[in-house]
């Protein structure tokens, strides 16, 4: 790797201590350029990839993470069982409410504490809200590392109704805090139903249509991406892929379904799996999602039941531990949950799938064009708070 | 008018630069329609300013060279570029009597300038010694000895279908049967202009995602301010052939031939600018092969069939 | 389906299982046979591998704990195996080349924690900051009062 690419008084940095000059311009088809494609990039956000490239080629990838590491699984070391959340829901905040939801599944197994139906209900409602926040936001950076940026603007306008309606539930719009052990936090009015109902609609009738018809099949995004980052079935279980990334090489894996919690055992939906593996297939997985999610908020709230919205939720937890699968909106994430018996987690392991698919990246990213790398890299649809915690 | 008042006002630089100025408000205005926002609203009535705040702040900022760039080269391309795409103005009738130069032969003149930006730009991201840039420089000639091929080949199409170099006379003969036959060529020159002047979906060298900005990541204020903007001249200008070869210049009913002018000329800009709204960037493997395997060839043939009509015209 | 793996452990390896979730499976390994366990399980059809759960239990004098989770995509069932490990002795086997994905994870593991996975290729700091690799922030016994951020003549 320590070559370097220089011409007559002209020098590269290669690597990155390391400053070399040599002689003629010709040299650049011939060796290698280590370009650091992030941090302070349009495209990265907080974290790196040392990109080697040979000419328009990628030769070697290598992730360098921990810009935004907030050490997460101590903090909540420290909390209470209830504080707890608001570290959780940190891991991602485009969608809380999936984490949230696995971490209070998780105490609550400890505690042996039932929690009524209603709270099911609406936590379902909440985190499929979440799940179309973040794939609006997915699908518009997919195709804003194109060089468009119409897209992420349409998914904006939609997204903007979910936050208003998130407002009304909790009082936040971004981190909500409202899915805590025992329940959800807040009782369900039904001003809240109708501000959902009303961004449900509007994604059914505006944005979907609208979206679908230029950004879907349109032409050049499928000359750009079909046939980019290509994983078969057995690779993508071999790279460990997560998510919509798992679900668009054809592996049929959703926790909502395989496993289910909340109320998603009652309701009715399928599972999007492509067969292609490549990045628009993993774009269209996200694009269906979102439809599907939209029917399952309003099935959820058709069949929301009366009752209590929170059961009481113990101080001290008994000794224990579990595990728990939810199916966050980039994949599968799990949370390892012990208790010593007292008023917080004894300590909290989060597998975060977009931990999962980062580390894919250098397997995937051999001998593809330079240009190809943004599109990989956005297609895996990762969290940066989600990969380093 | 004096020529070198012609140069300094009407169809000459401060002209030019409220044209600009409109232009860039416009390409704002456009895209924000298609995105569903507003766009720039509050300097001034609808905005107008607001273009104008955006130059004057890119004016005062700080002048500010790389440490390893050479100081020269670096101070001095942005200009060299600036003044290259001036001069491509100064060929065109904006209406009868609006030019401020008239040559014989003012769509080679044209042509070749623009041939000659590519090195300009190549050493504008070669100076600045960052390996963004300097993938940018080499992308940019890459892209832009591809795209010239068509362009000049479609010119071509036009000046032999015309018998002449010089615009006055191409914009006196033109007609509509002239604009039918011209169609294919308006259409791969149009392409063509696109790709030269690395416009979405062919913005390649300033790829944001890929390589930050390209030859322009390491320039800022006033330097980024004029590289920035002798591109967007170039496009102006290339634009402005087009309308003059296929559309009729100035020719048009009842409103004055300026108006005509850039009536046409807006056509093109919203074609543009709903082209950058809805389409992806292509790859630069696939930009080549599409330039010498399909732009090229239909070019060629393009020209093929506007010599047999002329022979059999004349 | 759970329970013929259960068997076919105590079969071949003598390791103690018992059901720890609906569809998890624990199975209480040790060190030195974790690689033949994980290959047979692997064989079994838990393809993929989840992640790698260390816990630190010195403040109660159980030493660490690692878990490795992983899951059979197709019956959708789930097996946690479990290695106990003293205080003063803190090595694993790295099981990197029979479930590749692992690699991060052991990684992580080693730098939270400590815990040395033998024949892991990378054991560099990830998310850590390079001046800060060896203080494994993640164990019970780091004081945060004397790791305050070093200022930057200490860098």
């Amino acid at each position: 790797m320590g070559n370097s690419i220089a011409t007559a008084g002209y020098t590269f940095v290669v690597e990155e201590s390391k400053e070399v000059s040599g002689e003629d311009l010709g040299l650049l088809q011939e060796k290698l350029l280590q370009l650091n494609w992030g941090v302070q990039h349009p495209a990265s956000g907080p974290m790196r990839l040392k990109v080697w490239v040979d000419g328009d080629e990628v030769v070697k990838v290598d992730p360098d993470i921990g810009y935004v590491l907030r050490l997460l699984e101590k903090l909540v070391e420290y909390r209470t069982w209830i504080n707890a959340i608001v570290n959780v829901e940190r891991a991602c905040f485009i969608d809380n409410f999936g984490t949230m939801t696995g971490y209070s599944i998780a105490a609550e197994k400890i505690a042996g504490v039932k929690v009524p139906k209603k709270a099911d209900y609406i936590r379902t409602i909440l985190c499929e809200g979440g799940r179309i926040v973040s794939h609006l936001i997915g699908l518009g950076s997919f195709v804003g590392v194109l060089g468009v940026h119409t897209p992420m603007q349409w998914a904006l306008i939609a997204r903007e109704k979910f936050l208003d309606a998130f407002e009304v539930y909790s009082g936040q719009r971004i981190a909500t805090a409202s899915i805590v052990p025992g329940g959800v936090r807040y009782e369900p009015t039904g001003k809240f139903i109708e501000k959902m109902v009303t961004a449900v609609d509007f994604l059914e009738n505006e944005f979907i249509p609208r979206y679908g018809e230029v950004f879907i099949d349109n032409p050049t995004l499928k000359v750009r991406s079909v046939g980019v980052g290509k994983v078969s079935k057995e690779r993508a279980i071999e790279l460990g892929l997560a998510g919509p990334a798992l679900r668009a090489s054809g592996v049929s894996s959703d926790i909502r379904k395989d496993y289910p919690y909340a109320a998603y055992g009652e309701l009715d939906f399928k599972v999007i799996t492509k067969e292609e593996g490549d990045a628009y297939a993993r774009y269209l997985v996200i694009w269906e999602e979102l439809i599907e999610s939209a029917k399952i908020i309003r099935q959820a709230i058709e069949g929301l039941p009366e009752g209590d919205y929170r059961t009481k939720f113990p101080v001290k937890v008994p000794a224990g531990e579990a595990y728990v699968n939810v199916e966050w909106a980039r994949g599968c994430f799990g949370f390892h949950l012990i208790s010593n018996g007292g008023t917080g987690p004894y300590r909290l392991k989060m597998r975060a799938p977009s931990f999962a698919n980062l580390w894919a990246i250098p397997e995937m990213m051999k001998n593809v064009k330079l240009a190809d790398v943004p599109v990989i890299f956005a297609s895996l649809y990762m969290c940066h708070g989600d990969i380093d915690r | 008018m004096e020529a070198w008042l012609k140069a300094l006002f009407f169809p000459g630089f401060v002209f030019l630069l409220i044209v600009f100025l409109m232009i860039f408000y416009f390409e704002r205005k456009v895209l924000a329609d298609a995105h569903l926002r507003t766009g720039p609203f509050y300097v001034g009535k609808w905005g107008l300013l607001q273009t104008t705040a955006d130059i004057f702040k890119l004016f005062q900022k700080e002048f500010i060279i790389q440490r390893r760039a050479n100081k020269l080269l670096y101070s001095l391309i942005p200009f060299v570029a600036f003044i290259m795409v001036v001069m491509l103005i100064a060929f065109i009738p904006f209406s009868e009597g609006s030019w401020v130069v008239s040559t014989s032969f003012d769509l080679l003149i044209i042509l070749a300038l623009v041939t000659g930006m590519p090195p300009v730009f190549f050493y504008a991201g070669w100076v600045s010694r960052s390996k963004y840039s300097f993938i940018g420089g080499l992308r940019v000639v890459n892209q832009m000895i591809s795209g010239e091929i068509p362009l000049w080949l479609s010119a071509l199409a036009a000046a032999v279908f015309f018998g002449t170099l010089n615009f006055m006379e191409i914009v006196k003969e033109s007609s509509i049967l002239s604009f039918l036959i011209l169609l294919p060529a308006f259409l791969i020159f149009i392409t063509a202009t696109l790709i030269v002047t690395d416009r979405p979906p062919f913005d390649i060298p300033e790829a944001e995602q890929e390589i930050v900005y390209g030859f322009l990541t390491e320039f800022g204020g006033f330097n980024y301010a004029i590289l920035a903007l002798s591109k967007l001249v170039e496009l102006f200008a290339l634009y402005s052939v087009a309308v003059i070869l296929f559309l009729g210049g100035f020719k048009g009913p009842v409103l004055p031939g300026i108006l005509w002018f850039f009536i046409k000329l807006s056509f093109l800009y919203i074609f543009t600018f709903v082209v950058r709204a809805s389409t992806p960037r292509i790859r630069m493997d696939q930009l080549l092969r599409f330039c010498w395997k399909v732009l090229t060839p239909l070019a060629l043939l393009n020209l093929a069939f506007v010599i047999l009509v002329k022979m059999f015209i004349s | 389906m759970l329970e013929e793996i259960k068997e076919k452990v105590k079969e071949k390896f003598g390791f103690e299982s018992e059901p720890y979730d609906t569809n998890i499976l624990l199975v209480h390994g040790e060190r030195n046979s974790l690689r033949e366990l994980l290959k047979f399980l692997k064989e079994q059809g838990f393809k993929y591998p989840h992640t790698v759960s260390v816990v630190d239990y010195t403040p109660k004098g159980k030493g660490f704990q690692v878990n490795y989770l992983l899951e059979n995509l197709e019956l959708k069932k789930l097996v946690m195996v479990r290695v106990n490990l003293p205080e003063n002795d803190l090595t694993v086997p790295s099981v990197h080349d029979i479930f590749p994905p692992l690699q991060p994870h052991e990684r992580e593991a080693w730098e939270m924690f400590g815990v040395e996975f033998i024949g892991n290729p990378r054991l560099e700091v990830m998310l850590l900051p390079q001046w800060a690799e060896g203080w494994f922030p993640l164990r019970k016994s780091y004081d945060f009062k004397k790791h305050r951020k070093p200022s930057k003549e200490k860098k």
